[in-house]
């Protein structure tokens, strides 16, 4: 398993030489000032500060190095930077969600989110320089397999509130594909009905699943996003292993960052993955789900891993596109402009506040798109998305393409 | 003379130990994995064979032809901005290339003449894009500036170093055209040059002293633009096709595609 992650990201070192690989020095040299990633930065406009935006990410960490590094910053600061100056850098880089929107306007093609990332997991990894949740949030994760310090044999709770639940389901000792759930949906009461609907989907469609239950532990991403991700480690091999003795060949998600997960972070070249939404069109494809016309408007938003991360774009809006033809609209900007919740980069840990703030703009341009029904893919866009309209009193309803399917969708083997 | 070369040759070594250290600065971050042993003159022999080898690939190629020469990023992302860099960079690639460089081959025996009617019209053309990008640059960015717009002092250094560089090229012109001596109608092609000097002649300086003047400006200003590039964020002119390529190219080096590389053979930048 060894090399998987980057081996020097594990290293604990505190000598001031961290984790940028010289690609992302290079980057950090090549960023012109131009101010466009401030333009397409939430956080900086809810925040109104630069050091939170890549512009001054990059600034700052480029005066940290000139401060501890350069001859002249040397003999100015024979201690080094600051704790101040490393503890403002952190405060920006903490307050990133990580949605990569930045990276679609940079104009000399800097890597925006790799090296937000590697920011964290300079100053989470070898500094040991994070928000207190955070370290909160790890602590659970490595002692109890989930970011929300439940015990995590109370990880499919949710499925044993469903009526159409199979007997011997959660105890399933082999099966061609693995439903993998993720923290958010198992435990977070406000989305339990997305994995509900999925495991509807799956089952209606007849497909051999099987849940690990309590033996699905965190997939890592919190921990790699928070710039932890040696600690990852551990979550990818049990994990893994747990697959391998189940003898799937499939493994699908509901949930972006679980799938952005798996695929980058997990050695897996014999097995399938597959988001929910590219899972349903190939129902739709093959014929087992139809829909029936519809007046209703309908839109979609493009969740950050799911876009951006896996470059998948086309199939929650062949779905959609399948049930509402011409009433389905796009929010404007969408694809891989598309906004941010506001829920991503475990910013929700340290600063609930910039979260619902963020979401406001993605609120906005849902109601401008005058859709009655708003189609996300991941249960913390749900979440953070249909709070917001509730505090509005907005009409518009929110569904996970989950739950869309399992309400519109006919089903071939249930109607025939 | 020996002394612009002597300058020259400093402007040079500042420019050198500006883009050495930048260099360093790409590389001061690494630790590869397994690298403890290895020296750091074999690491960097390494860096660079990966960088050569990534930069020598048809592709990378073709990203830096289209992004170098007619900025397609630039394009794709602001009209504006593409018109102030194509007038910007071409007219000094042009400036350098034929003025500079001319001027040179010139001395060593060239069969070139200031006063040709081509040589002229070139020189005043590109000064004129120079001198019109700077002014569309300058007014984007201190007149109309645009909310996400941050300005600091060199924004300001390198654009007022680009319009010395222009301004007193045409001073160089029009001094010489007073102190030679030069035809209207060979004038006519040095369309910025020959009506400066004209507008200049009345103060009746001397020439021969003030061309002089005008000379050394000139070239201190161009031997500090060639100094103080790699210092400056004119640096993009050669980080961005670079960083372009590198962010188009799905099998570039980079931390993602590093987890499932062999990262003995692909240490750059593991
Ligand atoms: C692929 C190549 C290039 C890209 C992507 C690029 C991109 C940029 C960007 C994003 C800016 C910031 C604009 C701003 O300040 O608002 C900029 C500024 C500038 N660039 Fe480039 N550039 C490239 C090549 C060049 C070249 C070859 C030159 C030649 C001299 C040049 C000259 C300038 C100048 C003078 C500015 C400052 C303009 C100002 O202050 O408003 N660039 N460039
Ligand atoms: S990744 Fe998103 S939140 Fe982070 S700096 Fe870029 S636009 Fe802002
Ligand atoms: S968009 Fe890119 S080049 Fe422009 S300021 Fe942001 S990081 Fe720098």
């Amino acid at each position: 398993m060894a090399g998987l992650i980057p081996e020097r990201w594990t290293e604990r070192d505190v000598t001031g030489r961290g984790p940028f690989s010289p690609r992302q020095m290079l980057e950090l040299d090549a960023c012109t000032r131009c101010g466009e990633c401030l333009r397409a930065c939430d956080s900086f406009r809810v925040k109104g500060d630069e050091s939170v935006a890549l512009m001054g990410m990059i600034h700052r960490r480029r005066r940290l190095h000139n401060q501890e590094e350069s001859f002249v910053g040397r003999l100015l600061h024979p201690n080094g930077a600051s704790e101040r100056d490393w503890d403002e850098f952190e405060a920006g880089v903490f307050s990133c969600t990580l949605c990569g929107r930045c990276e679609q306007f940079c104009p000399v093609g800097i890597k925006t989110r790799t090296l937000a990332l590697t920011m964290r997991q300079e100053l989470a990894g070898a500094r040991c320089k994070m928000p207190k949740n955070l370290g909160i949030a790890r602590e659970a994760v490595l002692e109890e397999g989930n970011v929300f310090q439940f015990p995590n044999e109370d990880r499919a709770m949710w499925a044993e509130f469903m009526d159409e639940l199979p007997d011997g389901l959660l105890g399933k000792e082999k099966a061609e594909v693995l439903y993998f759930v993720g923290c958010v949906s198992s435990f977070s009461p406000a989305v339990q009905e997305v994995p509900q609907a999925f495991l509807s989907v799956l089952l209606k469609a007849n497909v051999d699943v099987a849940l690990l239950a309590g033996e699905e532990w965190c997939c890592g991403f919190p921990l790699i996003v928070g710039g932890l991700a040696a600690d990852a480690q551990k979550m990818i091999d049990h994990n893994t292993e747990r697959l391998r003795s189940l003898g799937a060949k499939t493994v699908v998600f509901n949930c972006p960052s679980c799938y952005y997960t798996w695929s980058n972070y997990y050695p897996l070249e014999d097995v399938r993955l597959l988001h929910s939404s590219q899972f349903i069109r190939e129902l739709v494809e093959a014929g087992r789900i139809t829909f029936d016309d519809c007046d209703l408007p309908v839109t979609y938003h493009d969740p950050c891993d799911l876009g951006r991360g896996m470059g998948e774009y086309a199939a929650p809006r062949d779905v959609l596109k399948s049930f509402a033809g011409d009433n389905y609209v796009e929010l404007s900007p969408s694809g891989s402009r598309a906004l941010c919740c506001g829920g991503g980069g475990d910013v929700e840990m340290w600063d609930p506040d910039l979260v619902g703030a963020i979401n406001g703009e993605l609120t906005d341009a849902v109601e401008r798109s005058g859709a009655k029904l708003v189609v996300q893919a991941c249960p913390q866009c749900k979440r953070v998305t249909q709070r917001s309209l509730e505090e509005r009193k907005s009409e518009i309803r929110t569904l996970d393409i989950t739950e869309f399917a399992l309400e519109f969708g006919k089903f071939r083997d249930e109607s025939s | 003379m020996a002394v612009f070369h002597g300058l020259s040759a400093l402007a040079i070594a500042i420019f050198l130990a500006g883009a050495l250290s930048r260099a360093r600065f790409w590389l001061s971050d690494d630790r590869s994995p397994g690298d403890g042993g290895r020296r750091p003159t074999k690491r960097l022999a390494q860096q660079a064979s990966v960088a050569i080898r990534f930069l020598l690939r048809p592709q990378t190629l073709q990203t830096l032809f289209w992004n170098g020469l007619v900025m397609r990023q630039v394009w794709r992302e602001s009209r504006l901005r593409w018109l102030i860099h194509l007038t910007i960079s071409w007219s000094f690639v042009g400036l350098f290339a034929v003025g500079s460089l001319g001027n040179y081959a010139a001395d060593f025996g060239a069969p070139l003449e200031k006063d040709d009617a081509w040589f002229a019209a070139f020189n005043d053309a590109a000064a004129l894009a120079l001198l019109a990008g700077l002014g569309l640059a300058l007014g984007r960015r201190y007149l109309t500036p645009a909310a996400h717009t941050r300005t600091i002092f060199d924004d300001a250094i390198v654009l007022v170093l680009l319009a010395l560089l222009g301004l007193s090229g045409l001073l160089v012109e029009a001094g010489r055209i007073l102190e030679e001596g030069t035809t209207a109608s060979a004038g006519g092609y040095a369309f910025l040059g020959y009506p400066l000097s004209q507008a200049l002649e009345p103060l009746d300086w001397n020439w021969e002293v003030a061309a002089g003047w005008v000379w050394w400006t000139h070239a201190v200003a161009s031997l500090s633009f060639v100094a103080y590039l790699p210092y400056s964020k004119l640096r993009h002119m050669f980080t961005s096709p670079i960083t372009i390529a590198l962010a188009s190219d799905k099998e570039a080096p980079s931390p993602e595609n590093e987890r499932s590389a062999n990262q003995e053979t692909e240490p750059w930048p593991a």
